[in-house]
């Protein structure tokens, strides 16, 4: 009886129900964070083919990287997917929000509707449709090819346009940038505007001179978390171009993949680990420096 | 006096037991001689009685007796062989309704990135498929189940396989059975014989490799159909090369067995293909479907610069490809790969293997279904030999009119296979291990340049950088 009292008193306790309710956190931090990372950071300094036990072989992963024609390769490919697909999605998101900004009956559905193809948009049947709709013989030839009768079956998957198919794929995915755009617009104070009608701003002035400059903060964030996932981008790499032709859509995860999960062979788990952190210094650099470039041009009320 | 009579029973039972498996018996002893023998034994045949009754017992096994259980089976493969697999363990589920199946399909690719993982967590299905170049592998990781103690028991009854074929299932690092052949094939070019018959040409078996250029030459002036290459990242049309040029791998325990020189005419063909136009080049390659048999371009596609006339594949997937085939409303044609001295490069090959892996909870029951997988008729009637003819010459023999019936295909494969067998030499050793990383990182690589027509590397390039890296990865593996 005591005891269960005592048990009772325990979890009254407010820093014991806190901890009570944060397990499940706490649980999947620790399993599907904390330790594959500190596992992974080992794993970066051995020669493991996930079969048999790892051997520690000091730096040579991260020195054998360096050479690596491939990895160079991949690296270009993520770099060039991250900087120009993150700012055309933000200026894309940033266009549409404006325009659903004003408040009309339909605007809540057409809200719904471009937000759509974010919630859809990493799927594994969005990919398949996107390689579809792309291929020689697929849906934007044919439209192409009554818009301009001369052109048919032109290669999307080519060396040079490849990637392009998979930025306009990511362009498409701004849903979630448009919402917090949205938000942000919504907060915009409304004198300001009046006040700079009153000064004989147009449409245009009033954009560039009050709405732009109090977005700068959101446009930072949108770009920061946006460039983190152009870097992290997987699904349409491996579904709609596997990586072809000649590795000209190998993003970086992708790259990992192959070597944690080759299609044949031994895994280079160790490889792939040490490739991982190479990654995380990248994404923490670039992020780093737009961090750096804040004070440059966010305005900061 | 009771207890010694039965212990002398079990000794001598044992005895033969022991005697069987030895290959070899030892001379009968003198009757006293074995009386002072079963003497010394009976302690520890009592103390073995158990262990002897229960590998009896392995024999018949009963999967009834196995209660409740779900059997994990994984393999690679289309559409056809899934639902053909899935029939015939529904089928095991009829006779025994308290084993149920976890059945796992990937394609190739998914396939081994799956199993691996699964192979790190030790939750490998009960049965999986294995590859002829890659059971080594798993072998030397101590994943698959020796099934050599439950073949002498007799739970495994590879008696009507030809030995050479159960040879191709055993280890070379102890001797033992760990995978046994799931059905036999052959390289085979499965081609669309409606366009060929339309055009007017003849394609002729044991084709050489300028007779398979003037055909998709004509071919491709006349209609437009193109040639898509094997897979970028396959070793197979560089082994059937080099075996057509004397060699009888291409993979050895220290590097790659042929030389620059001839992988420079290796590489020319391709480039010339691409040149000419007839061979699909890189681009082309990525805007095509490669890796599943119903986009194949084979089958696939509405417009002529799509197509493909031919397939580079195995005689076993001919039947899911003629399956496809017959969607499009084309008729295909089954040959030799192209090659200069085809009769030295074709070979029969086991198509796959059934391995039971160490992570099976009931290794009993899984050894009954493997039998049942390799023995049955009826099993082997509703798998259809998608997986090549079955390794059983009798089952082989005994499903011939009933799946003959079900699929046109299957005469022509099995008179293909005949017509392999005496055109063919062996096949090569199982590859080592380190050959899987020379096809994803430099056959690969290599194969992408060569059909890239705006590429600068010439075929010497390529010629030379094939021979050095492979054997670097091989020296350093």
């Amino acid at each position: 009886m005591n005891n269960k009292k005592s048990l009772r008193q325990a979890l009254g306790e407010e820093h014991v129900a806190g901890y009570i309710f944060s397990l499940p956190f706490i649980f999947g931090f620790l399993m599907f964070m904390l330790i594959p990372m500190v596992m992974s950071l080992y794993f970066s300094f051995c020669k493991y083919d996930i079969q048999n036990p790892a051997a520690f072989i000091g730096f040579k992963n991260y020195i054998d990287i360096f050479h690596d024609k491939s990895f160079w390769k991949a690296l270009r490919v993520t770099v060039y997917y991250a900087f120009v697909g993150t700012p055309l999605k933000v200026i894309f998101a940033l266009i549409v929000a404006l325009i659903l900004a004003r408040d009309t009956k339909l605007t809540g559905f057409y809200r719904a509707a471009y937000y759509l193809p974010s919630i859809i948009g990493g799927s594994v049947a969005v990919a398949i449709l996107w390689r579809r709709m792309f291929e020689p013989t697929g849906t934007i030839n044919a439209l192409l090819s009554i818009l301009f009768p001369g052109m048919t079956n032109f290669n999307w998957f080519s060396e040079k346009s490849a990637i392009w198919v998979l930025i306009v794929l990511t362009v498409w995915q701004f849903g979630s940038s448009m919402l917090i755009f949205l938000s942000a617009l919504k907060q915009i104070n409304r004198e300001l505007y009046e006040a700079a009608m009153v000064d004989g701003a147009n449409k245009w002035k009033q954009f560039w001179k009050v709405t732009l400059p109090l977005l700068t903060p959101t446009v930072f964030f949108n770009l920061v978390q946006q460039t983190i996932n152009s870097f992290l981008a997987f699904t349409q790499s491996k579904l709609i171009t596997d990586g072809q032709p000649k590795d000209s859509t190998l993003f970086y995860t992708l790259y990992v993949y192959r070597k944690a999960f080759p299609s044949m062979g031994k895994s280079q788990m160790g490889y792939a680990s040490a490739l991982a952190w190479i990654m995380l210094v990248i994404i923490s650099t670039v992020t780093a420096l737009l961090f750096w470039s804040r004070s440059k041009w966010v305005y900061e009320e | 006096m009771k207890k010694k009579v039965i212990a002398v029973v079990l000794a001598s039972a044992m005895a033969m037991t022991l005697a069987a498996c030895g290959g070899s018996a030892p001379a009968p002893a003198a009757e006293e001689k074995a009386e002072e023998q079963v003497e010394a034994v009976a302690e520890q045949a009592q103390e073995q009685a158990a262990e002897v009754a229960e590998a009896a017992a392995a024999g018949p096994y009963d999967p009834a007796s196995a209660g409740e259980v779900k059997v994990g089976f994984g393999w690679w493969g289309n559409q056809v062989r899934d639902e053909v697999t899935i029939a015939a363990l529904d089928h095991f589920t009829e006779m025994y309704p308290n084993v149920t199946f976890n059945p796992n399909a990937q394609a190739w690719n998914d396939y081994w990135a799956q199993m691996t993982s699964f192979s790190s967590s030790d939750t490998l299905p009960d049965l999986m498929q294995q590859d002829y170049a890659y059971f080594e592998q798993w072998v030397e990781a101590g994943d698959l189940l020796d099934l050599t103690p439950y073949v002498e028991s007799g739970a495994l009854d590879l008696s009507k396989l030809p030995q050479s074929i159960i040879d191709t299932g055993v280890s070379a690092s102890d001797g033992h059975i760990y995978a046994v052949c799931a059905g036999m094939n052959a390289p085979g070019l499965s081609y669309n014989k409606t366009l060929t018959d339309e055009l007017g040409i003849e394609v002729p078996d044991n084709m050489t490799w300028d007779q398979f250029v003037d055909i998709s030459r004509e071919i491709y002036e006349k209609s437009g159909v193109g040639v898509l290459w094997h897979n970028m990242n396959s070793e197979n049309p560089i082994t059937y090369f080099a075996r057509g040029k004397g060699h009888e791998a291409l993979f050895e325990a220290d590097g790659v067995t042929v030389t620059p020189e001839e992988m420079t005419e290796y590489y020319t063909r391709l480039k010339t293909g691409v040149e000419e136009g007839w061979l699909f080049s890189t681009e082309k390659c990525a805007s095509v479907d490669m890796a599943t048999i119903p986009q194949s371009p084979l089958v696939f596609g509405s417009d002529p610069s799509v197509r493909s006339w031919c397939a580079f594949n195995f005689s076993n997937q001919y039947l899911a490809f003629s399956n496809a085939a017959e969607a499009d409303g084309i008729e295909l044609g089954i040959t030799s790969w192209p090659e200069d001295n085809p009769t030295q490069a074709n070979y029969l090959k086991p198509s796959q293997f059934f391995s039971i892996t160490t992570d099976t909870q009931n290794p009993d029951l899984a050894v009954a279904v493997l039998n049942y997988l390799i023995n049955d008729v009826e099993a082997n009637t509703l798998l259809r030999a998608e997986r090549g003819i079955p390794a059983n010459t009798e089952v082989a023999a005994a499903i011939a009119d009933e799946v003959s019936k079900v699929d046109a295909s299957y005469p022509i494969i099995v008179n293909y296979l005949d017509f392999v067998g005496e055109n063919s030499a062996p096949i090569f050793p199982p590859l080592p291990g380190y050959a899987g990383t020379v096809n994803t990182d430099v056959i690969q690589h290599l194969t992408e340049e060569a059909l890239d027509p705006a590429s600068s590397e010439t075929a010497e390039d390529l010629a030379a950088a094939f021979v050095d890296e492979a054997n670097q990865i091989a020296s350093s593996y």
